[in-house]
């Protein structure tokens, strides 16, 4: 028999109305009052300029989506705050987000950003070095070329594996400087980044002798918009409308030059970062040019053809063992592939 | 408004006019010139000054390195002989350190060890201890060098060690302490010399700025750190900066001289000659010279000219630089050339002003004299002439002018007493012209009484009396005696011995019976008393009325023609002496003609062959010849007006030089005798 006291009677209906109240709330949250954190790397540049216009100009909220854009903390990698759980949303290069598969994240590409690979390896222009990079391999160890540590230097090593196999290796984090003290006679340098550091220098291009990575069969792009593979089984459709808005944001920042590197500035100013008007100028034009956004037919699909070369890359210099099939990295685009 | 000619200025207006033109331009191109030379020396110095000030500044810079340099020889040193691996031991070495070398070197804000990979001891990968004083002052231990803790990658770290030397760090903003700073990465070795790690030294930039801020030396400057690479390190802060066109704005840190070059350009839309300009600068900073350039739109403060002077900071490849906005620099120089260009062309109006008042002062006597001078012109020789002042040139004019006015009177009244004594003689020459005139015999119609020759005689003086004489008269009723003569000179002497001459022809022919013995006497009666030695050219005819015949004698005269009717033409040049009045008591012969009827003979003086036209070229013995051939059948007065025309034609209103004295006498053998 059950013999209920009045109190216990109003004590259980007073838990199921409370009960009742915080799931209806936090469902509600969940589907209306979500803010999405889209997490960028490295430091505020015009390499990042279409997110910023995009959160500036409200093309997220047009889009339903409430979004703040945040860089890394400094010595964190976009990886380490996708493991974390501090982002929603994140921007990498191909590669980074292939080799994150095997340390046992589900980064998801949403959106394929950079059509190209910008790297190039730099030297300065002396005797002996034509512009046929086989003439490299002359110089042997002589040859000492400062590559990225991280994942970017993937694609010179590469090169070099290939051109100047014996050539003297030194890991850097970034800068140019140890080119400009003449610690090295090589440097991978973005196009739209770094390269320009070195006309800054006081460089000019003649004496500069470039190798370009997409010309030597390594034409892997670059930054592309990453969601954790969760987040876009759960909300497809935020996912969707993510993708639409940074190309919009792009879009819209291209066309608006100045706004856009007022929001750059902006940004470097925030977090106490340098703001060279002329090389984030530089950077806005290259690195826009590299999306290929004139043509209204990019939807910032990526290339199967291009995952798979990245992956037998990343596999052949043994960086990675496995990796998902094109449709678990790319899920959205294979759906809405033609 | 009608403006005179030049020439017709006054003496004062024109001598002005001229002084002051000449002294616009001499003086005018002498301040040109002096203000050219002042400013280019002026400007000169201003530069000197200002690169000296650059370079003084730089030098107190770089002053600042080499204390750091060798401070952190030191501490390699002692950092290898000392605390070993023990942690703790190394962290209170390296406070230790820090805090003494802070006190000497206050702007060092913190020293850091870093060993390379597994170079603090086998165990451990990276290794990195530093120690700073924070923003109270407090001492910070810091220990870093986790496995993700690869410094070794890092510029300050990686470039020393393959360069294998200590090196000053590019500069860089540093969030802890708030400043920007520098690093010098001092190598670190063990004692067999190899490379185990680095020791960063770092400075604070703030002190450097405020010893930057002395290059400055007119305080309105902008001054300019450029590092090794080029990047801007001190740049003034625009409190004014305008944050909505980010695009074009450049802070401290953010640029190289190269990238601002570039924003230069990019906002000026166009290849720009001040960034092409800031470029080549940039270069030679870079190069560790010094310099001076001067370009516009460089800053982004100013829009005119600015000049950048320029020096190296040679222990760290620096350059330090002051820019400077021309307009503000050379604004004094401005105002003194303003100021110079002000007096110059005052001391121009006012010796202009001092020109025309001293001409004008200098001229009014002139001018009174010319008033004077217009006075006297119109008669009044008493008119009052400027008082004298001084002995100058005008005292003298006037002194002159008054002499001339002196003059002028007592010469207008010998004028006019010599005017009087002219008409005097004018009148008596007038009656001793008629009286001379009447002397001659008179002329047509000549001899009413015959009819057996028709004669022509005309004389025409050079003067208001002649010297040349004709005479003609019957000696008897079947003769008529001819004569004509010339006078040696003119005038008056000519005409009293002419008159003489005539007279004693008159009284001697009744007394001789031939020409020839008729000369003889007039002769002989002239040489007597010839004093004065004139003589008389005389030719004397006797015409035989009824046959024609002409006895003559001709004493020096011009041979007369015989003009035959049938347009034959004769010269009579027999001569019977000399002319009259030289030779007392010479005798004469005597030759005869024969004239036909419708023959004339032509006498006549030199006045006629040797009348002068303006050329001074005869008229000559061929003419009147010629004109004589062309007067067969001609009356002798015909002939005669002829001959008359001809010369004054011939001599086209030239002076008559000579007498001219005609008689032409045809015979007509039908006429009847008287």
């Amino acid at each position: 028999m059950f013999l209920l006291t009045m109190n216990g009677f109003v004590q259980i209906i007073q838990r199921c109305a409370v009960l009742l109240l915080t799931t209806a709330s936090v469902l509600t949250a969940d589907a209306a009052e979500k803010q999405y954190t889209l997490m960028l790397p490295w430091k505020p540049q015009a390499q990042f300029a279409g997110y910023y216009y995009a959160a500036e100009h409200g093309i997220f909220s047009r889009r339903g989506l409430d979004v703040e854009v945040r860089h890394t903390s400094p010595g964190n990698s976009v990886f380490d705050a996708l493991r974390k759980s501090e982002c929603d949303f994140l921007v990498a290069p191909l590669l980074a987000a292939i080799e994150a598969t095997n340390s046992g994240l589900e980064p998801v590409n949403i959106a394929q950003l950079s059509c190209n690979s910008s790297i190039l390896l730099v030297g300065r222009r002396r005797a002996g070095i034509g512009r046929e990079a086989e003439t490299l391999q002359r110089f042997g160890p002589d040859l000492r070329c400062a590559v990225w540590s991280g994942d970017s230097g993937l694609l010179p090593e590469l090169f070099l594996q290939r051109f100047a196999p014996a050539a003297t290796r030194i890991p850097i984090n970034d800068g140019i400087a140890l080119f400009l003290w003449e610690g090295a006679e090589f440097i991978s340098v973005m196009e739209y980044n770094e390269y320009y550091l070195l006309l800054a220098a006081g460089i000019s291009p003649g004496e500069l002798i470039c190798f370009r990575m997409r010309n030597f069969s390594l034409n892997i792009p670059e930054d592309g918009l990453y969601a954790d593979a969760g987040t876009v089984r759960r909300n497809p459709d935020v996912c969707r409308a993510m993708r639409a808005a940074v190309l919009e944001g792009w879009r819209e920042a291209l066309r608006n030059p100045a706004e856009a590197l007022r929001l750059v500035r902006r940004e470097c100013r925030k977090l106490d970062y340098p703001f060279d008007p002329a090389h984030q100028s530089w950077m806005l034009r290259h690195f826009g040019a590299d999306l290929e956004l004139n043509d209204p037919r990019r939807n910032g699909t990526l290339e199967q053809r291009n995952y798979t070369d990245a992956v037998q890359l990343l596999k052949r210099s043994g960086r990675i063992r496995t990796a998902p099939d094109f449709k678990t990295f790319a899920p959205l685009q294979v759906e809405e592939a033609p | 408004m009608h403006i005179r000619p030049f020439r017709d200025w006054s003496l004062a207006a024109r001598g002005s006019a001229i002084t002051v033109f000449l002294l616009v331009v001499i003086l005018g191109s002498v301040f040109v010139l002096i203000h050219y030379r002042f400013c280019r020396i002026a400007d000169a110095e201003l530069n000197r000054t200002a690169l000296m000030a650059v370079e003084l500044a730089a030098e107190r810079i770089n002053q600042n390195f080499p204390a750091i340099m060798s401070a952190a020889d030191e501490f390699a040193v002692a950092l290898r002989n000392g605390p070993g691996c023990d942690e703790d031991e190394l962290m209170e070495f390296l406070a230790e350190s820090f805090e003494h070398l802070h006190e000497a070197i206050p702007p060092l804000c913190a020293i850091s060890i870093a060993y390379d990979y597994r170079c603090f001891n086998e165990n451990t990968d990276y290794f990195m201890i530093y120690v700073y004083q924070d923003a109270d002052g407090k001492l910070r231990k810091v220990r870093r060098g986790g496995p993700a803790d690869r410094y070794t990658g890092f510029d300050w770290f990686v470039i020393p060690k393959l360069r294998g030397q200590s090196v000053w760090s590019e500069p860089y903003f540093d969030r802890v302490a708030d400043t920007m700073m520098t690093t010098y990465s001092q190598i670190l070795r063990d004692r067999q010399g190899r490379f185990i790690g680095i020791a960063g030294f770092d400075l604070s930039l703030e002190r450097l700025n405020r010893l930057a801020e002395r290059a400055d030396v007119f305080g309105y400057g902008q001054e300019m750190i450029l590092s090794r690479f080029g990047r801007i390190i001190a740049y003034p802060e625009n409190p004014e900066e305008d944050h909505s066109d980010p695009e074009f704005r450049a802070d401290v840190m953010d640029s190289t001289i190269f990238s601002y070059a570039d924003t230069l350009e990019k906002r000026l839309f166009t290849e720009n000659r001040g960034a092409r300009l800031l470029r080549d600068i940039g270069r030679a900073m870079l190069a560790g010279q010094k310099g001076m350039a001067s370009f516009s739109q460089l800053s982004p403060l100013t829009d005119g000219r600015e000049r950048l002077y320029y020096a190296p900071i040679p222990t760290t490849g620096w350059s330090l630089a002051v820019t400077y906005p021309e307009e503000q620099l050379t604004a004094n120089l401005h105002a003194l050339e303003h100021n110079l260009r002000l007096i110059s062309l005052l001391g121009i109006l006012l010796m202009l002003l001092a020109v025309v008042v001293i001409a004008r002062r200098q001229s009014a006597p002139l001018i009174r004299l010319t008033r004077a001078a217009r006075e006297i012109g119109g008669g009044n020789f008493h008119v009052e002439l400027p008082p004298v002042r001084g002995q100058n040139e005008i005292g003298q004019l006037t002194h002159a002018f008054g002499s001339m006015q002196q003059a002028l009177a007592r010469h207008t009244r010998e004028l006019q007493a010599n005017a009087a004594a002219r008409q005097k003689i004018e009148s008596e020459l007038q009656v001793a012209r008629e009286i001379q005139t009447d002397i001659l015999p008179r002329m047509l119609p000549p001899l009413p009484e015959t009819e057996a020759f028709s004669l022509y005689a005309s004389l025409n003086p050079a003067r208001a009396v002649g010297g040349d004489l004709y005479d003609f008269f019957y000696p008897d009723e079947n003769h008529f005696c001819f004569v004509i003569g010339d006078v040696s000179g003119k005038g008056i002497p000519a005409a009293l011995f002419m008159s003489m001459t005539q007279t004693l022809q008159r009284s001697e022919a009744e007394r001789a019976t031939t020409p020839a013995e008729l000369t003889a006497r007039i002769n002989t009666l002239l040489a007597d008393n010839n004093d004065s030695l004139m003589f008389v050219t005389y030719f004397i005819g006797v015409l035989d009325c009824r046959t024609g015949s002409i006895t003559f004698c001709n004493a020096g005269h011009n041979p007369p023609r015989v003009l035959r009717a049938d347009g034959a033409l004769e010269s009579l040049a027999e001569c019977h002496g000399p002319a009259l009045g030289i030779i007392k008591d010479q005798s004469y012969g005597e030759a005869t003609v024969t004239l036909n009827d419708g023959d004339m003979i032509v006498l006549y003086t030199d006045g006629v062959t040797e009348a002068l036209n303006p050329e001074k070229n005869e008229f000559g013995g061929a003419a009147f010849d010629e004109l004589l051939l062309h007067s067969v059948g001609r009356s002798p007065s015909e002939t005669g007006a002829a001959i008359l025309a001809a010369v004054k034609e011939f001599v086209r209103g030239a002076e008559q030089a000579d007498d001219i004295t005609l008689l032409l006498l045809k015979f007509n053998r039908k006429g009847k005798v008287r």
